[in-house]
């Protein structure tokens, strides 16, 4: 709201003056592969519109200091909230085409493609955070983490989804740290260039996103039922049941969502649990070329799942609507 | 089955994480305990502006041990948090180390009627403004107890007036006057400042009455400042004029 109205103030003041800078700056930030908004500039053009400030006593100038101060920090954290809508959105498309890899001749097909596209979120998503999050002085401020942390959730769900279907193990914390070294040098302003070494994976983002994981893993094991795939849901169910065993020897994490997000992770894991169990009994009747029809039925009995695509546009809440 | 072993390892390390983020919280909460009592004493002392009788400068004088054991607390804190995680544990303190900016803020305002800078916030509790993830004070802070310390330079407007000392109000209407034109230049989200900002207008409104009061019976001293700031003479408290 204050970024529109300083946008209005600088357009009323018809801001040419600034413009020549302005384009500067823009060049600049283009350079360090930050996507910088329109509204960012016009922030920096309002404030250098001519101000009055010939009748300001010392304290009005001490808050156009604070003002200063705290509108760039405002804009970081807006970047930043902007990205991690981004990393939602590509990394849901990803969980999206990984569930497709139902298909054992697909499979190694469709994994690939989704191992390269979640490279390329790293770079394209994840990296222009990473600058943002580091302050000038090249230290990461955790105090940003709160602007990012529900994109970083759906990317984690994603990766560990993909790193699932590629391994059958879960992806650990440090794996995931270690794909976002973002090594070479980056250019954040024009006299100092920092190094961005390391981008956390907080403790909090890696189980809530591996929570979110059970919930795509029962979406799999069903789909597989119907693409005739009787195995596949055998080994996701004790996977799940072994993720729900060691989630509940976790005490005093102090997590809000976490409690909320087991619950949803135990019915994934009843569901899954109730395909195998009509695979293991019903299976032997059914004949194959019948089996996606009844993996339907079941499915529909047992856990009302809509396909994928219920939740899209679920924005920066992660799965609340997973059943 | 290898996997189960290795989650069961996986997830061992991470309770770990906790009890150990659990073990540092309490020893936080233990220090932070000791921050409040501290604050509580020293604005059990500072209260005393408010009575007719106060001496503020003998009251400044007793205050200034108890700051140095305000200091001890905070650096008490700090040592307890560990390097580049302030953000994750700061909201254990942040009320209470508000409420020192606040009494701080509120003796040098008694010493020498002045807005408290950053230097003397590092003179009297030790601790840095700044940002970033060392142990630190930050704007938000400050302007919080900016906020404080405007409703209690309005209760103690109030009380100037009982003690006789009617040139005061005149200044403090001044100097909060000039803080609310400051603080209307912050581009202020909607959170907790923003509504704490929110309610210094009445603040200024209670002043203003005082000033009101005092200038219609003619109870202005010579030495009392006008009102020079550009809030002053537009609000509520003036439009009412029960006079015509």
């Amino acid at each position: 709201m204050e970024t529109e109205s300083a946008a209005a103030a600088a357009a009323a003041a018809g801001a040419p003056a600034t413009a020549p800078k302005r384009r500067f700056e823009g060049g600049q930030r283009d350079a360090c592969k930050v996507e910088d908004d329109a509204s960012t500039c016009l922030t920096k053009a309002a404030k250098r519109v001519a101000v009055d400030t010939s009748n300001d006593t010392p304290t009005m100038t001490l808050f156009r200091q604070f003002a200063a101060t705290m509108d760039a920090k405002n804009d970081r954290h807006e970047r930043l909230v902007k990205l991690s809508r981004d990393l939602t959105v590509q990394s849901k498309r990803v969980i999206f085409a990984a569930q497709r890899a139902t298909e054992a001749k697909q499979r190694d097909a469709i994994v690939a493609q989704a191992l390269q596209t979640l490279e390329d979120i790293r770079q394209n998503q994840i990296r222009p955070m990473a600058v943002d999050a580091y302050s000038m002085r090249s230290r990461f401020e955790s105090r940003y983490a709160r602007a990012y942390s529900p994109g970083m959730q759906e990317y984690i769900e994603a990766v560990s989804f993909v790193h699932y279907l590629a391994t059958a193990t879960l992806i650990t914390q440090r794996q995931l740290e270690e794909q976002l070294l973002f090594d070479e040098a980056l250019s954040v302003s024009i006299d100092l260039c920092v190094s961005v070494r390391f981008f956390p994976v907080t403790i909090t983002d890696y189980l809530l996103g591996v929570t979110d994981l059970t919930g795509e893993l029962m979406r799999f094991a069903i789909a597989s039922v119907g693409s005739g795939n009787q195995q596949e849901p055998m080994l996701i169910g004790s996977f799940v049941r072994t993720l729900t065993q060691v989630f509940s020897l976790l005490t005093g994490t102090g997590i809000r969502d976490l409690p909320a997000k087991l619950r949803v992770m135990q019915s994934s894991l009843e569901k899954i649990e109730q395909v195998c169990y009509n695979i293991t009994v019903r299976g032997s009747e059914i004949p194959k070329e019948m089996l996606a029809q009844a993996a339907q039925f079941w499915s529909s009995s047992s856990a009302t799942t809509s396909g994928p695509g219920d939740d899209y546009a679920g924005g920066a809440g992660g799965n609340q609507n997973d059943d | 089955m290898a996997t189960e072993t290795q989650l069961v390892d996986l997830f061992a390390a991470i309770q770990q994480q906790f009890d150990a983020e659990t073990s540092i919280r309490e020893a936080i909460r233990e220090e932070v305990r000791s921050l409040e009592l501290s604050n509580r004493k020293l604005q059990t002392l500072l209260s005393q502006v408010h009575q007719p009788t106060a001496d503020d400068a003998q009251i400044c004088r007793a205050a200034a041990p108890m700051f140095v054991e305000v200091a001890q607390a905070l650096s008490k804190i700090a040592a307890k948090v560990p390097a580049g995680q302030f953000h994750r544990y700061c909201d254990h303190w942040k009320f209470s180390s508000q409420q020192s900016v606040f009494l701080a803020s509120l003796v040098v305002y008694l010493e020498s009627e002045t807005l408290i800078t950053f230097e003397q916030i590092r003179e009297k509790l030790g601790v840095e403004m700044g940002e970033g993830d060392s142990f630190h004070l930050a704007l938000e802070d400050y302007l919080f107890a900016l906020c404080n310390l405007s409703s209690e330079l309005a209760r103690l407007a109030v009380n100037s007036v009982t003690a006789g000392r009617f040139d005061r109000p005149f200044r403090i209407a001044n100097f909060v006057n000039d803080l609310n034109s400051g603080f209307r230049l912050l581009n202020l989200k909607n959170d907790g400042l923003r509504k704490r900002f929110d309610a210094l207008k009445y603040d200024v409104k209670k002043i203003e009455e005082v000033v009101y009061d005092l200038s219609i019976r003619r109870l202005r001293p010579d030495s009392a400042p006008t009102g020079s700031s550009s809030g002053a003479s537009s609000s509520g408290a003036s439009t009412a004029t029960p006079m015509s």
